[in-house]
């Protein structure tokens, strides 16, 4: 959870993001581990996500996956 | 905020949680939650803002109060902008009403004079009092008026450095627009530690392109005190690119480094002689925000001594440093360190609170500069404790790559307003 809350400065609150960054609130478990994985060994190209991937470890975007594809409806209701 | 949102938000914390688990045991309120615990937040910046919303987002039950001087907040970060003609400062103005209605927060515009450790009071200026069980503080930075010949609290109205936000920001901005065709503009950057690194030369380019438009002779002195400057590859290839030569740097060793200011004469003496400007944009050397030093939170540096495992004061228990102000490692004085410091430490101090080990994490820094509206670079790491220390994570990190076509630059200009926009709402939404 406080390892999430890093992403959120950039991906909004929660993941939600009010701007041109992706929302990554909800997105499933699967696709965010595939998706740090992919930015973290050069298949998916990026702008800087590529360089703060490399940070973080199989066990920690694992973490991260799972927070935010837990995420339900209501917190957005805020 | 409502109450099934609190709760969906601190089932993912693990001290919260409890917290939250132990007052759900109907009828059996505990004697931690019976009384509510006090933090106390210092300055409604980056850091301060922050803290204040996290700690209410993850513990509802504590009372929460955030003290800052100002009603508006003006953003540092892009507000190189403004002085580039690209944003009004209006844009970069947020208020404290979210952060009472939505979160409950108790935000009092007042001067805090100082921090009482032994009594765990802050002291207003106004003679007022507010006791604590832990506090956060995130000062930001002073300016020092004491380390350089000539410079004083009065230099600041005609050398403005507008490294606050606000009425220097437009002073300087309107002294840029005064200038006539062919003039000086000296921009004279502090020595290391200061608050945003890559800063004084983002605004170098800024300033290129305002005057590329409207006073196309006119030139740019960028007068160090450093020998080396954060993105430095990427600032002078972007500069030559974008103005040719309009922005001259010098190191200190050539130079850059300023001996004595003359707001008089309107110039600098240098080892190398007298340099005017017609517009000379001063920043001066830096050090922890004024409540700092006068609660006793400072060393020698004039920086704050913290334990980097909770940001809590090396000095005064109790109380934590966030944000500029604080010694954090290899973390630099930047907006989205103190944003991330500030979510750390609040679940720091409701582990300690809660008589919790406090867990560690890992945390991140992002900084985005603008070389032109249409055109960024960024510089990225991600930091974790070695020991007592933060450290970056090897091979995490680093900036944007050297000859990138100009489209690169353009999306990284379009994804530095979406991180201005997201952690602004973070911060104040």
């Amino acid at each position: 959870m406080l390892l999430s809350l890093s992403c959120t400065s950039c991906h909004g609150t929660y993941g939600i993001s009010p701007g041109t960054i992706p929302t990554i609130y909800g997105k499933s478990r699967e696709y965010i581990i595939k998706t740090m994985k992919e930015f973290r060994n050069g298949e998916r190209d990026s702008t800087v996500m590529k360089r703060i991937a490399k940070g973080y470890s199989d066990r920690e975007i694992f973490l991260i996956a799972n927070y935010f594809s837990s995420l339900t409806e209501d917190i957005k209701q805020m | 905020m409502n109450k099934i949102t609190r709760r969906k938000f601190t089932k993912f914390l693990g001290a919260s949680s409890i917290v939250y688990a132990l007052e759900r045991i109907a009828g059996y309120p505990t004697p931690l939650l019976a009384a509510k615990q006090k933090v106390v937040v210092i300055g409604g910046g980056f850091g301060g803002a922050t803290a204040a919303k996290y700690l209410c987002m993850m513990a509802p039950n504590l009372q929460v109060t955030l003290v800052e001087p100002n009603k508006l907040y003006y953003t540092c970060p892009f507000s190189n902008l403004v002085i580039g003609g690209h944003k009004d400062l209006n844009e970069l103005a947020y208020g404290y009403d979210n952060l009472h209605k939505k979160y409950g927060i108790n935000v009092i515009h007042s001067i805090a004079a100082r921090l009482d450790a032994s009594s765990k009071k802050v002291l207003l200026n106004d003679g007022g009092s507010l006791p604590y069980d832990r506090a956060i503080v995130s000062p930001g930075v002073s300016m020092r008026f004491d380390k350089m010949e000539g410079y004083n609290v009065d230099t600041v109205n005609i050398m403005p450095h507008a490294w606050k936000a606000g009425s220097s920001t437009l002073l300087l901005k309107k002294q840029l627009s005064a200038i006539s065709d062919g003039g000086t503009v000296l921009i004279c950057p502090p020595k290391q530690p200061y608050r945003c690194p890559p800063g004084p030369y983002e605004r170098a380019g800024l300033i290129a392109h305002y005057l590329k438009q409207h006073k196309p002779s006119s030139k740019i002195l960028i007068l160090d005190a450093k020998e080396q400057f954060a993105k430095q590859a990427l600032f002078t290839s972007g500069w030559e690119h974008l103005y040719g030569h309009m922005i001259e740097w010098f190191p200190g060793s050539a130079g850059g480094k300023i001996l004595r200011v003359d707001a008089g004469e309107m110039a600098v003496e240098t080892e190398f002689g007298i340099e005017k400007g017609d517009v000379i944009n001063y920043i001066p050397d830096q050090w922890a925000g004024q409540i700092a030093h006068e609660s006793g939170l400072v060393d020698e540096s004039g920086w704050c001594p913290v334990d980097q495992r909770t940001f809590e004061s090396k000095i005064h228990p109790g109380i934590h440093v966030i944000g500029d102000a604080a010694i954090a490692g290899a973390m630099p004085k930047s907006g989205l360190s103190a944003s991330s410091q500030a979510k750390f430490t609040a679940a720091a101090v409701i582990d300690m609170l809660n008589n919790k080990e406090p867990e560690t994490t890992t945390l991140a820094n992002t900084c985005y500069s603008f070389l032109a509206p249409d055109y960024a670079i960024s510089v990225a790491a991600v930091y974790n404790l070695s020991g007592n220390k933060i450290v970056k994570v090897k091979g995490s990190g680093g900036v944007s790559p050297p000859n990138a076509k100009h489209s690169v630059r353009r999306e990284e200009a379009k994804y530095a307003q979406g991180w201005y926009d997201s952690i602004t709402n973070d911060m104040f939404g």
